[in-house]
């Protein structure tokens, strides 16, 4: 592509932002805040905040089909109706067409996605835990992959920073499993989730249960205050985008920070192809995108560059980004593609209560308990497998959805009171990184813009299968340990996607032999392309990492700004 | 339209074809628009709204008719549900109002409320022990017309703007969340 100087001129950036999920909108606020003229991509459309949230306000019977999906919806998102709540007429438009964005699935893989501005933090779970020491030592601990080349210590005082700016409501428990951070006031357990807690405290030392920790805002600063945002409001309607800000979004927060700079330039449709990297200088100069629209290909060009598409995403771009130096893609240590992680859950328990009838609760809190790791830290793992899982759940009144036997007005009397309290908890499991659970990109298809598809080949392995069982039994063993009735556990089949939580792929380590990023999320030997969502992660924990992609962006940031003002890039 | 007027043209209906008013229809929220209304016959509508009026029946609150719920029946069994689905509620109220016809002598909109529950439980227990028997020899087989139907009713009230607003107690934005408050007496239940 030829172009003018002008043209070249209006092409060139000081800093390339690729994504506006949870990751891209903290690079595209810290580089902005620091005097970056940014251009941020956006492979979708643009969703503004407040006004685009089409449905925000939508009462049950305004939404088509009482929010049931369709059966020409199921069609055209099969995948993204794999978890079975993402594809409702409430915020189905903000989950992928499968049919214009395939992917080939050696083995099953769920892959959930949302092509639009704020990227998936718009529909995210906002559960926010830090990693622990244990955690970022357990690799090297059991010879398992590479170490972290960071540790807690380096990555505490950013985490401290993104939870101050984002807002997370939690409690201090002083935990070494689950660091405290800096948390706004946390949302109460309700009388069945103290029960709860009581009961396991007083039966295994080393167990305990805690408010969730979630990125919403109960006592809101006066910076998250300027920014438009306010207090939960407790509508539990967060995923289709909130109004008063309240939950962490990228259009709610980092996004409006950079805006607010005046130094962002915000393109949708705007699909990155590559990263183009000069040989002779030795570093990046650009990308290369298609217009989703159009399809004509663009070049931009800036001293900086953060891949943050997302987990796979980004990998698949750093996949096609092919020069004399990276012939098969910008990474030399074969590693690129592998050690795909996420959680594994579908397994626990439930039961119902005889007692508190005379209780309720009101507001819908967007939030629920939850029981840190305890196995293979206080207590030894009952089966062959090493790491740990949490619990998330909730204990509460059951609804209209309940079973209810019966007909005519005695059944209608019934569905219109209140249900027993309810309580159940779902496992989130570590999952191991493993070399052969890859990513790769199709050799002979390609999608709609001519770029080549993605590839999943990975499972769950025998560590994974292994801890499942514990997961099960103690969540059966803990609901009988507070006197519940009815308790039964649960298991279904997990495949790796499903916990929305894709980690790996491009990780971080000490040396180019062995891992994709350095300690400060540099490609090897492109110093001025960085990339710190999901795929940076060298292990998964097994708690929702979310905000450990937002510590480590801020912290990437302010290296890369410091490296460019030294002249180093 | 009241309740009374409204089953008596309800039963005159059954096996002929005289729709339903507009007015059984009235409430149905902003998407659903009575042109939506093409996938049941006369007959079928009219059997959709007896059920569901006899499954959720109006007390002291709104019944499943004046909340709406037979339309929405329709374009979710229309738009929703799979074939092999569509077509279990299609035989099953024809099943149904067959053999309320068999058992009575009536269809069930005129029967006293007790029949209906009393009629209803029945019939639920013997399409149960049929799919029992089917399932021996054929394998698995899904749910029953009136359990996929009662699911249905249920689903459809609750979601409704009359069942929502008057059967349960809605708040959009309920502005706080307290953990544990007493269940005073007579406090409806959250429709949400």
């Amino acid at each position: 592509m030829n172009l003018s100087i002008k043209g070249k001129a209006e092409h060139t950036f000081d800093a390339i932002v690729v994504g506006s999920g949870i990751s891209g909108g903290w690079a595209a606020k810290e580089l902005t805040e620091k005097g970056l003229k940014t251009l941020v991509l956006e492979r979708g459309h643009d969703i503004k905040h407040i006004s685009d949230y089409k449905t925000t306000n939508s009462a049950p019977w305004q939404l088509q089909w009482l929010n049931k999906p369709s059966r020409e919806m199921l069609e055209q998102q099969p995948k993204q109706a794999r978890t079975g709540y993402t594809v409702r007429p409430d915020a189905s438009y903000l989950f992928v067409d499968d049919k214009d964005h395939p992917y080939e699935e050696k083995k099953r893989f769920d892959w959930m996605r949302g092509y639009h501005t704020g990227g998936r933090s718009l529909m995210w779970g906002k559960q926010s835990y830090r990693l622990s020491q244990m955690d970022m030592e357990a690799n090297a601990k059991d010879g398992i992959a590479i170490p972290w080349p960071i540790s807690y210590n380096e990555l505490a005082p950013w985490y401290s920073y993104v939870e101050k700016f984002a807002g997370i409501s939690g409690s201090k428990e002083g935990l070494p499993q689950l660091p405290d951070g800096e948390f706004q006031p946390p949302m109460d357990l309700t009388p069945a989730e103290l029960d709860l807690k009581a009961a396991i405290e007083g039966k295994w030392k080393g167990r305990t249960l805690i408010p969730g920790r979630v990125a919403h805002l109960t006592e809101p600063t006066k910076e998250q205050m300027a920014l438009g945002r306010a207090t939960c409001q407790y509508r539990n309607l967060c995923r289709r985008g909130c109004p008063y800000g309240a939950y962490f979004s990228s259009q709610a927060t980092t996004l409006r920070a950079a805006e607010n700079t005046g130094k962002m330039t915000l393109r949708p449709h705007s699909i990155v192809h590559s990263v183009i990297f000069d040989d002779k200088q030795e570093k990046a100069i650009g990308v290369r995108l298609i217009d989703e629209i159009t399809m004509e290909t663009i070049d931009y060009y800036a001293r900086i560059i953060f891949l943050n598409a997302s987990t796979v995403a980004s990998t698949a771009i750093l996949m096609n980004s092919k020069s004399e130096r990276y012939p098969d893609g910008m990474d030399e240590s074969g590693s690129l593609g592998g050690n795909l992680m996420d959680h594994h859950l579908k397994v626990g328990a439930s039961a119902v209560l005889d007692t508190h009838q005379d209780r309720i609760h009101f507001g819908r809190r967007p939030n629920g308990f939850y029981i840190p790791r305890y196995r293979n830290l206080h207590e030894k793992g009952t089966g062959d497998y090493i790491r740990g899982f949490g619990y998330q759940g909730g204990g509460m009144r059951a609804g209209w959805s309940r079973g209810i036997p019966g007909f005519g007005a005695d059944f209608k009397k019934a569905l219109t009171s209140f249900g027993p309290w309810r309580i159940g908890m779902t496992g989130f499991g570590e999952c191991l990184p493993y070399d052969n659970n890859r990513i790769s990109l199709s050799k002979d298809k390609t999608d709609k813009w001519g770029l080549p598809i993605v590839v999943a080949d990975a499972e769950y392995q025998e560590n994974e299968k292994n801890m499942r069982k514990d997961m099960k039994d103690d969540a059966v063993e803990m609901l009988e340990s507070m006197g519940a009735k009815n308790v039964r556990g649960n298991e279904s089949e997990c495949p790796i996607g499903l916990g929305i939580h894709e980690m790996g792929t491009a990780r971080m380590g000490s040396t180019p032999k062995e891992s994709v990023l350095n300690k400060h999320n540099q490609v090897w030997g492109a110093k001025n392309v960085f990339c710190t969502d999901g795929s940076a992660m060298v292990s998964a924990g097994c708690t929702n990492p979310s905000l450990t992609y937002m510590a480590l962006t801020a912290r990437a940031a302010a290296f890369a700004v410091s490296e460019m003002k030294k002249g180093n890039i | 339209m009241d309740r009374r007027e409204l089953l008596k043209m309800i039963a005159t209906t059954v096996g002929g074809t005289v729709a339903l008013p507009e007015s059984a229809f009235a409430r149905l929220g902003e998407p659903l628009e009575t042109t939506d209304l093409n996938y049941f016959s006369d007959a079928q509508r009219a059997q959709t709204a007896m059920i569901a009026e006899a499954i959720i029946p109006k007390t002291d609150t709104p019944g499943a008719i004046e909340a709406g719920v037979p339309g929405w029946i329709e374009v979710i069994v229309k738009d929703c549900f799979p074939p092999e689905n569509q077509q279990i509620i299609l035989d099953g109220l024809a099943d149904l109002t067959m053999r309320c016809q068999k058992a009575h002598g009536k269809s069930i909109a005129e029967l006293s409320p007790e029949d209906q529950v009393a009629f209803l439980t029945q019939y639920q227990k013997d399409t149960q022990g049929e799919r029992w028997k089917r399932s021996k020899t054929d394998g698995w087989q899904p749910a029953v017309f009136i359990d996929q139907f009662k699911d249905l009713v249920k689903v459809c009230y609750c979601s409704s703007e009359v069942g929502a607003t008057q059967a349960f107690e809605y708040h959009l934005v309920p502005g706080k969340w307290v953990a544990d408050m007493p269940l005073e007496p007579g406090q409806k239940a959250w429709a949400i």
